[in-house]
């Protein structure tokens, strides 16, 4: 070292310092290359959660939209299915006033007297009141005496049957009471409409819409 | 000789100097990756990279959504005209059953 001259000496200097300005360099650029990779490899990591999610929540949406859409579609059916079931309702009930307009037609008191008949049998008492409309109120003070018979016969015991003077608000049929009000038969065309389409609704629309 | 010594002082402060200034580079290099790492991780975080695949599957969704409303409308077609068809059969059969014939 000693030997070395002045110039030596500062070339030296300038040489080491210009290895570590490398050697400084070198390490700011790896460490920034190592910061830049490690920011992409994260970017990608939430690229790809993003992406995870995003398709999941596309998927749930799809699924939903399907699921709806087939909600719409059952109550688009349901609604047809209504309309119709309403539709033979509306009719019966058209062609049963119709029908009760053919007062003296002989079918027609023969169904009065069945209904009358029914709707009697069915209330437990002795003593029972008749109500029906204004023109059947005719009919039945007619044929009173083949009721009270027909009744008796079928229970077995002496029934005492009255017609109520008062005319009800009806297509047709009656309504049977026991004397003390406690039992009632509703047997007037619209009570029994109601309770054909109740009773026999899956029937109907098994009809309506087979082959 | 002192000369001498004086001048090889001067080449070391000059060396020093230079080391100071690389070290300053150095640091400059790395904030700059720092936020330049930072811009990359928060491009990442923002919602509009898969607006494309969105609005694709958006659509493929309404298509199948349409497509299903398609099929129960063929089908309250179908069961409209079947109805309408027996429409008289089951009112002739309501009527017996009201009228208890």
């Amino acid at each position: 070292m000693f030997s070395m001259s002045k110039e030596n000496l500062k070339l030296y200097i300038k040489s080491r310092a210009d290895e570590e300005v490398k050697k400084i360099i070198e390490e700011a650029e790896s460490t920034a290359k190592k910061i830049i990779e490690e920011a992409e490899s994260k970017a990608a990591r939430i690229k790809d959660e993003r992406l995870r999610r995003v398709k999941k929540e596309m998927d749930e949406k799809e699924k939903a939209g399907i699921s709806f859409a087939k909600m719409d579609g059952r109550k688009m059916v349901m609604e047809v299915k209504e309309e119709f079931s309403k539709k033979a309702f509306s009719e019966v009930e058209k062609r049963l006033k119709s029908f009760s307009s053919s007062k003296m037609d002989e079918r027609y008191q023969d169904i009065l007297m069945n209904l009358t008949i029914e709707a009697t049998s069915n209330i437990d008492s002795k003593e029972i009141k008749i109500s029906a409309n204004k023109s059947d109120l005719d009919v039945l003070k007619r044929n009173i005496q083949t009721i009270r018979s027909t009744v008796s016969k079928m229970r077995g015991s002496e029934a005492e049957i009255e017609i109520d003077n008062k005319a009800i608000d009806t297509i047709s049929g009656v309504i049977a009471r026991s004397k003390d009000g406690k039992q009632i038969y509703n047997n007037t065309f619209e009570a029994r409409l109601s309770r054909t389409f109740e009773e026999l609704k899956g029937k109907f629309l098994t009809m309506l819409f087979e082959e | 000789m002192s000369l001498d010594i004086v001048e090889l002082i001067e080449e070391e402060k000059r060396a020093e100097k230079t080391l100071e200034e690389a070290k300053k580079k150095a640091d400059e290099i790395q904030e700059n990756a720092r936020k330049r790492a930072m811009e990359i991780v928060e491009k990442a975080q923002k919602d509009t990279f898969f607006q494309d695949f969105i609005d694709k599957r958006i659509r493929e969704i309404d298509e199948r959504k349409k497509m299903v409303l398609k099929q129960f409308e063929d089908e309250c077609e179908k069961l409209a005209k079947k109805a309408e068809k027996n429409l008289s059969k089951v009112v002739d059969f309501a009527l017996e059953k009201v009228l208890g014939v």
